[in-house]
């Protein structure tokens, strides 16, 4: 997940939510899927 | 001796140290993991805590971080009573078999059943405290002044006259110290530490890829082995040609294991996988060839009307209340197997030589990897160790079971000195599940002529997994599985949330040859949706609000209902919704917490369900780290919803269909709906409710009730696919 979110940040440094929810697919079976997400937000912003 | 291996995505460093109990290896990781072996000359501040000269505070685990930050919990709980700095500590695990040296001084390993705080939160303050009076008396001593007069705090401590040192310089001197027992804990309300949002300790390792997981591992001269156990279960290993194979790249041994399983050893895990697919296997499938999801369904159905059945909870007399009925509503409800399938794949490494017996595995109860290492060697106690590491997931595949563990010292044991790491595969991983077990429900409520409910039966019909796991139970009560009542028991820790005037809850056990385990919630799961969605079909047939229905049975259960209004207040329950959006609500108690969910949903299509919000609430009595309780709540619905939509492993020929995600999805970021969690701490002396599992329950019935909201279609049966509904 951390890869996908590598590559998403390479090509679209400022992601959206529906960004986002397109381009990472990966399972995750704990499912912190919204820090994640805040987490991406947050990356983007450094 | 270290070494550094070839560095791959996920690098570590591998190292040997010296205990006095002879050779151990251990991980030396970077960033401060888990040590597996204990150094002797430490000073050792009673079991649990390690004081370093630099300052440094080492906490010793007993229960295994998988993801749910258990670890971070429960140093937050030693950590208050011990006064040290937050930002010095580390933690280790001390191995199982250390542990038994010690006459189980860590008391137990097992974390599941939401347990790692809730059922060791005593003894763990209790060590910080006696830790912190230790270190304290060693500087009054050295002061000659009163003890008294000495006081900690932020990992130093003061005395008289502006007396001031560091726990790290009197940590020899208190090591030398005895024990104290039964320290005096704080009260609650003077916590600084349990009950703060502490970032968790092992999360930078997990993000930088540090984390050594048990499929990462390597030894020193290691092979790697795959393996296939019947598919069918009860099967056994009829034939298999090792000549067709034994000449493929890298394959070292072509082995039975038991007489269930074939394994091939390679040089790498691929080379071990490819011989062993090419592989030609016979199998005895035994008598379960003919099973399938159909067969065991009917034996099921014949259960929800069977006369005898062991009882879970009566309250009046439920046969005249049906009988004199002015109007009876029924329904019958089905919830299937289901894999863990957690995200790392079931393994184990193992190296064995006629004197000693080490194994390295992610496990949930590092004492239950034990004592299968000494079955599956033969060695006694004193010849085995087993060194754990933090698990890819566990949800419950990975404490009471462990066959992996078994294979991997009996193929450890047939290539003496060489270390084999077993890795299944995922498919592998499907088929030879502990599944969440398969129950069907038949519920009948009874009204009067006024629309009052009268009685309620519930007769569950379905699978024990006590029957199989810990029969002993069956034994103490009579052939009933008391675990199968979770949620809906009469007293304890999963006690029903409702009285009713006459109610019979009761339990026709069928048990099919497909393994039953503990599935994250384990019978909760279940017995929510049955209950819940149940709750609101009788609300909806006596015309009432849902929420108002149940609240007429909840006046001897508080705590229930403090959740059950918690979650009604924020969703907005009895004020209009935005247009389009529907709402459903669910509460139940377990693991003695108390969890309610409230959840918004649109539908389009009449089969896409967009679920946009749930508003959970939990009351585990404390709360020690509230941010990691949000992120259990959330992951928990993740869990929960994906089971809900997609997740049923069915059973053809005997066998588990499905063997990868592409049949048996999970929830992708895209689904996740927002969470918003509300924590109510009801405090007090009784006992602390766990995390980890209770509102994983309450996800799909709030969900399935909005539904019919939406809809005016009720479903009973999960996953949702087979229903031709996706979660969108």
């Amino acid at each position: 997940m951390i890869m996908a979110v590598v590559d998403l940040l390479k090509n679209k440094p400022k992601p959206t939510d529906a960004d986002i929810d397109r381009e990472i697919t990966n399972i995750c079976r704990c499912g912190t899927f919204q820090q994640v997400r805040a987490a991406i937000h947050d990356a983007a912003k450094a | 001796m270290n070494f550094v291996p070839k560095m791959n995505r996920r690098s570590f460093v591998v190292g040997t140290a010296a205990t006095g109990a002879g050779l151990a290896i251990g991980f030396d990781l970077p960033a401060g993991g888990p040590q597996a072996a204990l150094a002797n000359n430490v000073p050792e501040l009673g079991a649990w805590v390690v004081i370093k000269p630099d300052d440094s505070v080492v906490i010793r685990m007993a229960r295994s971080e998988m993801g749910q930050g258990t670890i971070t919990g429960l140093a937050q709980l030693v950590a208050e009573e011990l006064e040290c700095d937050w930002s010095k500590i580390s933690y280790e695990y001390p191995t199982p078999g250390e542990n038994v040296k010690r006459k189980r001084v860590w008391q137990s390993y097992s974390t599941g059943g939401s347990r790692g705080i809730r059922e060791s939160h005593q003894y763990v303050r209790e060590g910080g405290a006696s830790a912190r009076m230790m270190l304290l008396q060693a500087a009054a001593n050295e002061w000659k002044v009163p003890v008294e007069q000495c006081k900690a705090e932020n990992s130093t401590i003061t005395g008289p006259g502006g007396k001031k040192t560091t726990f790290g310089k009197v940590a020899d001197a208190a090591a030398k110290l005895p024990v104290p027992e039964k320290p005096k804990l704080k009260d609650p309300k003077d916590w600084k530490v349990i009950g703060k949002p502490m970032k968790r300790l092992d999360t930078a390792e997990k993000v930088t890829g540090k984390q050594v997981y048990g499929f990462d591992l390597k030894l020193p001269g290691m092979l790697n082995a795959a393996i296939k156990e019947s598919p069918v279960f009860g099967g056994k290993v009829k034939s298999f040609d090792a000549a067709k194979v034994s000449g493929m790249k890298g394959v070292k041994k072509v082995l039975k294991v038991g007489d269930t399983a074939v394994a091939v050893v390679a040089d790498t895990w691929w080379q071990a996988k490819t011989a062993l697919d090419a592989l030609p296997v016979e199998w005895d499938d035994g008598p379960n060839a003919k099973v399938s999801s159909a067969s065991i369904a009917e034996v099921l159905k014949a259960g929800l009307t069977a006369e005898q059945a062991f009882v879970g909870n009566q309250a009046g007399d439920i046969k005249p209340a049906l009988a004199s009925a002015a109007k009876k509503v029924e329904a019958e409800y089905y919830y299937p197997y289901q894999n863990h399938a957690c995200m790392e794949p079931m393994n184990a490494t193992a190296r064995y030589t006629a004197d000693k017996c080490e194994v390295w595995v992610p496990t949930q109860d590092g004492e239950g990897s034990f004592a299968a290492t000494l079955a599956a060697s033969g060695l006694p106690a004193d010849k085995c160790e087993v060194y754990k590491i933090n698990l890819g997931g566990g949800f419950g595949r990975r404490g009471a079971f462990q066959d992996y563990v078994h294979q991997a010292v009996k193929i450890a044991k047939e290539m003496p000195g060489t270390p084999i790491k077993l890795l299944w595969s995922r498919e592998e991983d499907m088929v030879q599940g502990r599944y969440h077990p398969v129950m069907m429900a038949k519920l009948v409520g009874a009204f009067d002529k006024d629309n009052n409910l009268t009685g309620l039966h519930v007769r569950l019909s379905g699978q024990s997994i006590l029957a199989s796991v810990r029969p002993a139970v069956l034994e103490q009560e009579k052939g009933r599985d008391p675990l199968s009542f979770q949620g809906i028991f009469q007293a304890g820790e999963h006690a029903f949330g409702y009285t009713m005037p006459n109610l019979l809850i009761d339990h026709a056990m069928r048990n099919p040859h497909v393994p039953p385990g503990f599935w994250r919630g384990v019978n909760i799961n279940q017995n929510a949706i049955f209950m819940e969605c149940f709750m609101d079909e009788l609300a909806q047939a006596a015309g009432k609000d849902e929420v108002e229905f149940r609240r007429q049975f909840m006046k001897n259960h508080p705590r229930n209902l403090g959740v059950l209004n918690a979650v009604a207040e924020k969703i907005g329950w009895g004020k209009p919704a935005p247009q389009g959006i529907f709402r459903g609500i669910a509460q139940m108690k377990a693991f003695n917490a108390y969890v309610a969910a409230a959840a918004e949903i649109s539908v389009t299509g009449g089969n896409k369900i967009k679920v946009h919000r749930i508003v959970a609430a939990t009351d585990p009595t404390y709360a020690v780290n509230p941010a990691q309780i949000d992120r259990q709540v959330a992951g928990s619905f993740v869990y929960g919803l994906s089971a809900m939509a997609w997740q049923e492993c069915t059973v053809k020929d005997g066998r588990i269909v499905e063997t990868n995600f592409d049949t048996y999805n999970s929830m992708r970021i895209a689904q996740m709906p927002k969470v918003e969690s509300i924590i109510l701490q009801s405090g007090g002396d009784g006992p602390w409710g766990g995390v980890g599992e209770p509102t994983i329950c309450v996800a799909a019935p709030a969900v399935l009730n909005a539904f019919f909201k939406a809809t005016g279609k009720r479903i009973r049966s999960i996953p949702l696919k087979n229903h031709g509904i996706e979660l969108v």
